[in-house]
């Protein structure tokens, strides 16, 4: 999986590290002064993700915890981000990561204790409220958990602090670490899903729709609350029989009515994004579609589309049984 | 139908670059070049389908870059219709405390160029090169791998271990050629020979050494002009009966290369814009390819279509009148916009009738994504 492993010589001691070398055993192993003297200092093409993945293990310096941007998750609550990890091992042709850092190699940040303090110290700044925590900005929240083994430190946190609500967001359907924990009502595991075909064209590498269905379906039967993500929402020539089969897929699998929340998102670009998509996926369906430059310059369907199809994906939705107060609209 | 026509009047132009006149030795002495006039250390092979160039730019970046731009712009104003190329050929050391391990001798096509900085800093600007048969980002690839120009011909220790963090391969001027083609936009490719472990050893190899590898690289060069080959642009599809501008021409690729994502091919195409029965119509063959890629534009995006229908239908009112309608790009606000000219009193009348018949909440209403 990995070409080269890079060891920050502050977390050497750490058992995770040992971990990881040992899954690893055969992945050459370099120890440096810092994650940045080496990650992002020169332009990594993105593709070469392929070939020639690195993995970095450090500590991540300055702002550990962050303010989500506007609409990012449900309304009318305070929402942020910790950053713990850079980068991811799924390769969507859509994804943001392709112009952010340039450079693909994952980075895993293992000081989980500054960012636990960081934390709480929101939480206390927001006494009254619910706030909200999303791990999974830079990286995929569960897909390399079996090996940075930070979610048992995540729901001791938020155990402590029921006020508080955590999302871990995914792809994966690696759930075998959260299969060891006790559920908690305040984290919820939330499943960015498309059509399989859509997954298939668009959504390189990562696990296939029946099997993230029924990994949310072990997690629910379990107590676990579980959420959707129906983003991006991608328009195709039968993109209504499609998702009407996503929706049949997503009733067979899952009690619907029991979902923390779905959100629904339309497929977005920033300007820097989609020149990336342009370069590295110059086949893909992606590019056959007419963007525009809308209202916050970043590059979108023209906006009676974008509202006729998150119309159409909520109006399946309630069809299939989801009430309206679980759906929300993202960036939008 | 009308005649669809392949056509290559262009040639394909690869020039080979090279560092130092040692490395193009057998290349010169094997095949025909001729001096360029004009041009020191430039040759030129001119042959009825393609034409090579050689060009010897001395050692280290400054000279690449300069000797590399100057013989690429010259070209370029000589040739102005070939499809440029750029293949820089060499000798290259490799850091051996990289994990990726090579043998002395062995041929390696460059993926990436990193450069160090005179400061000994990394140049953050990378370039990649065109794939040459062996997909840049295919995993496979014993024999791809990426290099740092360095500022220093030896390197310590020291600095020989930190650059292996980042690429298993050093030379001195590679980064500068890829940064001239870059600028130039001409694609670039790099294949070089393991020469030393950049440890000051290469001076003394390379004289014994040189005829053998200029002699390596040739054999591998004339193996891999095949594939080369395909990294360029050669055919350009134009359809020739319509009369067409540059910016309609690139709209037409544009369409065409949407619609053949979407799995439509060109036979397909013309037969659903009944390209056929527009061919006869008799109108000038400028409104022919308007029409064609308003056609084109339709079957690519059948929403926007049925978008463009509806709000031509709520507006034809004030269409009728004498207004003409405009949008926002995107249709981000419900707003329509309004032009017209009064000539008499006649016309306020007119428009006024018009405006009251203008149903602006069915306008909003399709802008707000009712079922187009």
């Amino acid at each position: 999986m990995f070409s080269r492993i890079f060891v920050e010589k502050s977390v050497g001691h750490l058992p995770q590290i040992s971990v990881i070398k040992e899954r690893f055993s055969n992945t050459p192993v370099t120890e440096i002064d810092a994650i940045e003297d080496i990650f992002g200092r020169v332009k990594k093409p993105y593709l070469q993700k392929r070939s020639n993945l690195q993995l970095f293990l450090g500590k991540k310096k300055g702002t550990l915890v962050k303010e989500a941007p506007d609409a990012y998750g449900l309304a009318g609550e305070p929402h942020y981000y910790f950053i713990h990890a850079y980068n991811c091992i799924y390769e969507c042709e859509y994804c943001y990561l392709q112009g952010y850092f340039q450079s693909p190699d994952i980075v895993l940040f293992l000081n989980h204790d500054e960012i636990a303090i960081e934390i709480e110290s929101v939480i206390k700044r927001h006494p009254d409220q619910t706030v909200w925590f999303h791990a999974g900005e830079f990286s995929d929240s569960l897909a390399l958990s079996h090996l940075t083994g930070e979610l048992p430190f995540y729901f001791e946190l938020f155990k402590r602090n029921p006020q508080a609500k955590l999302e871990l967001r995914t792809k994966s359907a690696n759930i075998k670490e959260l299969k060891k924990l006790s559920a908690l009502e305040n984290v919820i595991t939330s499943f960015s899903l498309s059509p399989q075909n859509r997954i298939k064209a668009t959504d390189l590498k990562t696990p296939s729709l029946k099997h993230r269905l029924s990994a949310m379906r072990e997690l629910q039967n379990l107590g676990h609350p579980v959420a959707i993500h129906l983003d991006p929402i991608i328009h195709e020539d039968n993109f209504l029989e499609t998702y009407k089969g996503l929706f049949d897929e997503l009733n067979e699998y899952l009690d619907l009515t029991s979902l923390a929340y779905v959100s629904m998102g339309v497929v977005r670009f920033t300007s820097k994004v989609f020149h990336q998509v342009k370069k590295n996926y110059p086949h893909s369906e992606l590019l056959a579609a007419e963007f525009h430059s809308s209202f916050d310059g970043k590059v979108r369907y023209p906006r009676p589309f974008r509202l006729w199809l998150l119309g159409k994906i909520k109006q399946l939705a309630l069809q299939s049984g989801l009430r309206e107060e679980q759906i929300y609209l993202c960036m939008e | 139908m009308g005649e669809l026509l392949l056509t290559s009047p262009e040639r394909k132009h690869i020039i080979l670059a090279f560092a130092h006149r040692g490395e193009a030795k057998c290349f010169l002495n094997e095949l025909d070049f001729k001096p360029i006039n004009a041009l020191s250390d430039s040759y030129l092979l001119d042959s009825e389908n393609e034409r090579l160039s050689l060009v010897i730019t001395g050692e280290g970046k400054e000279n690449a870059m300069i000797h590399l731009s100057y013989t690429l712009a010259i070209l370029k104003e000589r040739f102005p219709k070939d499809h440029f190329l750029v293949h820089n050929l060499g000798v290259c050391g490799h850091l051996q405390d990289s994990p990726i391990k090579f043998e002395l001798g062995e041929i390696v096509n460059v993926r990436t160029v990193y450069a160090q900085k005179n400061n000994n800093e990394m140049e953050f600007k990378s370039f990649s090169t065109v794939p040459n048969g062996n997909n840049n980002n295919k995993k496979d690839s014993k024999n791809q791998s990426d290099l740092i120009s360095t500022s220093e011909r030896i390197l310590s220790p020291d600095s020989s271990h930190h650059l292996s963090n980042f690429a298993p391969l050093v030379d001195r001027e590679a980064w500068a050629m890829a940064y001239a083609c870059h600028k130039q936009d001409t694609p670039f490719m790099c294949t070089k020979i393991i020469s030393d472990f950049a440890d000051g050893e290469v001076c003394v190899r390379v004289k014994e050494k040189s005829e053998e590898w200029s002699d390596e690289l040739l054999r591998f060069f004339l193996n891999q002009e095949k594939q080369i080959s395909s990294a360029l642009p050669t055919n350009k599809e134009i359809l020739t009966d319509l009369h067409i501008t540059i910016s309609q021409e690139r709209s037409l690729n544009n369409l065409m290369r949407a619609l053949e994502i979407k799995g439509h091919s060109l036979e397909q195409i013309l037969e659903k814009c009944n390209y056929s029965q527009l061919l006869a119509e008799e109108i000038r063959p400028k409104e022919k390819t308007k029409e064609l890629l308003k056609r084109m534009a339709d079957l690519l995006n059948p929403l926007e279509k049925e978008l463009r229908d509806q709000l031509e239908e709520a507006t034809g009112c004030l269409q009728k009148v004498g207004f003409k309608v405009r949008f926002d790009q995107g249709h981000e606000n419900d707003v329509v916009h309004l032009t017209t000219s009064l000539e008499n009193h006649e016309n306020i009348n007119n428009l006024i009738a018009g405006l009251e018949s203008f149903d602006y909440l069915k306008f909003k209403e399709i802008l707000r994504g009712r079922d187009v």
